[in-house]
């Protein structure tokens, strides 16, 4: 406790230190008025909270972040598994995938607004497609780091494949699918609050591109002050979740961290 | 230089009442003292987990005893100074993988502001003295393990280093390449008249090269016995090895050891011939 | 070519087939059969268009990962061996790294407008994190034993941190620049479909908007084209500066 503690200290001492230099530049007018006093962001975090105006938009955020997170992890871990383990879907799919891969999943939003419109459906295409990828990525190299000799002793003990796909293979990829689930978590709330902030109709990132547009400067502070707080808060998570999953491998954590 | 040409007055390394005890209280090594004379070969020999990397740390300042000193020259050792280098057993993590092994050799070069030219010379001639003229251009990586320790004493000859402080360092290489570094290692305290300090748990290896073995208790570690070893030089694997004085040493040492680790008390470490086969 | 390579470049062949047929065969507007996308593609993009708009992108992405790779580098490297900056930052540097990027597009509009100077800075943000944290993981994985040869040799501290501790955390810092690379071309592209009036990003979402559909497929080709190469320059200079570690570790494997 005491050991935490004094982990403590020096960054919070330091963020204190920061807020209160800005506080004062900020009511000296030193500043440009397009940096409020940090007292008048958390004041308006407070009554935007409290009033529902961005709580509401928070819930939509995070019921859009879950539903396509859930979903590209699902499809990641299906096509993972089937490229890892039959050899010829592997051939033929992995040059696609070297190939669409490096695309900037942005670039799509323009297509996606036209064939989905301006609502949630578009986003949840958007995001799924985003963090696909390195959810597949990291499923593919957990399936492809499975020992052979294991899957020998499979076969010698007669187990079928479908018994070996759940006993043997899962398990073993289990690192590499952990390691996936925390970079796509993270990158699909990226990719949810930017697309909000382009061309969404609600959610975190549509409050904080409003809020700039009518000059309400301090809830828009407030606004991405917290998308970095929830942001921070899913990172954590999935590091602990990803932790106890691989605590025997140490060095798989940061394997094959790409976007 | 040759051993004969020792002077048993010209102490190069005073060590008194050196104690090493580490922050979590551990003590490692405990009222160390000994001479060292300029030219001369002397080895540690001792358990592992005795202490002795931390004793060659210490000696070569790069870490700060709680207690006692070393003097090199009469002068206090507080950091390291230019004049002794250590090499290391994990020849692979001491050589920067991102440079040439000329590059390696000259690496330590640039803090003595010499002209090019001399830095080639200083390069080539330490490379040739190993024996690793033609691989100047290659990566250590690129190397067999001993020809990568080859290149850690090339750095530490090219160097002009004084006092050379080996810690096991031969102790990741097969046989055959182990004797060829032991002679090397002879060979160049003859040409260059480094003084070589030792460590190793290998006690035939300590008789064969040493002029003197010290041997160390289990940790925290102290001097048991001070051994002179009174071989013929030039020494000469075959021959030195059968000689009847190297069999009594070695005898003689491996029963002070064998006393030392109780088999009772000491568990973790039965015997010391059975460490070679787990050290790696 | 091994035939399992063949199958790869056969399926992705039978894709486009397939999309080509099925425009044809069922025309609609928001469907441009591939054929009609390269044809587009040559018009728009082999034209003073490129100059126009890619080349503002490219020079803004340029500028701000360069900004980044700066500023994370020596940012990281100093906070990586120095131990009470890095027991003060490292927990800030987390909370900050997992702020989704895009989210301050805003806050540079209002600071510094619509202009390039925004854009750079917006990338520079973006990219910075994943560069910043590697080089602090990178300065701080050296090993004991090559701190201590640099020091026996009389290395004062930082010729050792620049002729030891940055070459040894190379590896890892290429690591962050790959990801921080890939921020920075998602960067360009939202600060350009949020606040420009040129830039490839805006040429694609204002395409879209006027329903200049085939254009705004031709437009996405050129960042596919654009980010794929720009990873494979990208690997290209990575092999390159990273021999040595690729055949150290190659010889340890």
């Amino acid at each position: 406790m005491k050991r935490r503690l004094a982990a403590w200290a020096p960054p919070a001492a330091f963020v204190v230190a920061v807020t209160l230099a800005v506080e004062a530049l900020a009511r000296s007018g030193l500043l440009t008025r397009h940096v409020p006093p940090p007292s008048a962001i958390f004041v308006a975090l407070w009554r935007e909270l409290a009033n529902g105006s961005l709580s509401s938009q928070i819930g939509v955020t995070l019921a859009t972040w879950a539903v396509a997170f859930v979903t590209a992890v699902a499809l990641a871990i299906v096509v993972g598994l089937l490229m890892g383990t039959i050899p010829l879907m592997y051939d033929a799919l992995s040059t696609l995938v070297d190939l669409l891969r490096p695309v900037p999943s942005v670039s799509l939003i323009p297509l996606a607004v036209l064939f989905f419109g301006l609502g949630p459906q578009m986003r949840l295409v958007m995001i799924v497609y985003a963090s696909f990828w390195p959810m597949l990525i990291n499923t593919l190299y957990g399936v492809r780091s499975v020992d052979p000799l294991a899957l020998d002793t499979a076969r010698n003990f007669g187990l079928s494949r479908l018994d070996t796909l759940a006993r043997v293979v899962l398990p073993a990829s289990l690192a590499g699918i952990a390691t996936g689930v925390r970079v796509s978590a993270s990158l699909a709330l990226a990719v949810t609050v930017t697309v909000e902030l382009v061309v969404g109709d609600s959610g975190i990132g549509h409050y904080i591109a409003q809020a700039e547009q009518s000059n309400r400067i301090a809830p828009m502070y407030a606004a991405i002050v917290l998308s970095g707080l929830i942001g921070w808060l899913i990172n954590a998570a999935f590091s602990q979740l990803e932790a106890r999953v691989v605590f025997w491998s140490p060095a798989s954590r940061r394997s094959a961290e790409a976007l | 230089m040759t051993p004969q040409d020792i002077d048993a007055r010209d102490v190069v390394l005073q060590v008194s009442g050196l104690q090493k005890r580490y922050r979590q209280g551990h003590l490692a090594i405990e009222r160390l003292s000994f001479d060292v004379r300029r030219g001369e070969f002397v080895t540690f020999v001792g358990p592992s987990g005795a202490g002795k990397t931390t004793l060659l740390k210490t000696i070569c300042g790069l870490l700060e005893p709680t207690a006692g000193r070393v003097l090199l020259d009469g002068r206090l050792v507080t950091a390291p100074p230019p004049e002794m280098v250590l090499v290391f057993q994990d020849y692979a993590r001491s050589l920067f993988p991102w440079l040439t092994v000329a590059a390696n050799v000259s690496f330590p070069l640039r803090k003595k502001r010499l002209a090019a030219g001399e830095k080639t010379v200083l390069v080539d001639e330490a490379l040739t003295a190993v024996g690793l003229a033609a691989f100047a251009g290659h990566y250590p990586w690129q190397l067999s393990g001993g020809m990568q320790q080859r290149v850690a004493i090339a750095r530490a000859v090219a160097f002009r280093s004084e006092i050379l402080l080996l810690d096991e360092p031969f102790a990741s290489v097969d046989a055959l390449t182990r004797a060829d570094l032991e002679d090397l290692t002879l060979r160049l305290r003859a040409e260059f008249g480094i003084t070589m300090l030792l460590v190793t748990h290998d006690i035939d290896e300590a008789v064969y090269l040493s002029d003197r073995v010290f041997v160390l208790s289990p940790p925290p570690a102290r001097v048991v016995r001070e051994i002179a070893v009174a071989l013929p030089q030039p020494r000469e694997q075959v021959r030195t090895r059968s000689d009847p004085t190297f069999l009594a040493l070695r005898k003689q040492v491996h029963e002070l050891i064998g006393k030392l680790s109780d088999p009772v008390t000491d568990v973790a470490e039965p015997a010391i011939t059975n460490e070679r086969t787990h050290a790696r | 070519m091994r035939p399992r390579r063949l199958l790869g470049i056969a399926t992705i062949l039978v894709l486009l087939g397939a999309w080509e047929i099925s425009a044809r065969a069922h025309p609609n507007v928001y469907v441009t059969p591939p054929s009609q996308i390269a044809v587009t593609f040559v018009h728009e993009w082999f034209s003073p268009q490129f100059a126009h708009d890619a080349v503002p992108s490219l020079a803004r992405l340029a500028a701000g990962f360069a900004l980044a790779t700066l500023f994370g580098v020596t940012l990281g490297i100093a906070i990586g061996v120095w131990d009470p900056l890095y027991r003060t930052l490292d927990p800030i540097l987390q909370v900050l790294r997992a702020l989704p990027p895009t989210a301050v597009i805003p806050v540079g509009i209002l600071l510094l407008g619509i202009g390039d100077s925004m854009k750079i800075a917006v990338i520079a943000f973006g990219a910075v994190w994943p560069i910043l944290v590697n080089s602090v993981d990178g300065a701080r994985s050296v090993t004991e034993d090559r701190l201590d040869t640099a020091r026996n040799f009389g290395l004062s501290r930082f010729e050792t941190v620049v002729s030891v501790t940055f070459p040894s955390a190379l590896p890892q810092i290429f690591a962050g620049l790959r990801i921080g690379l890939a921020l920075a071309f998602i960067m360009i592209i939202i600060s350009e479909m949020v606040g420009s009036s040129n830039g490839l990003g805006y040429a694609i979402l204002s395409a879209q908007r006027t329903f200049s559909i085939p254009e705004m497929y031709a437009g996405i080709a050129l960042l596919a084209i654009l980010g794929y190469g720009l990873n494979a320059l990208f690997s290209l200079v990575e092999a390159r500066v990273l021999a040595w570690h690729h055949g150290a570790s190659a010889v340890t494997r």
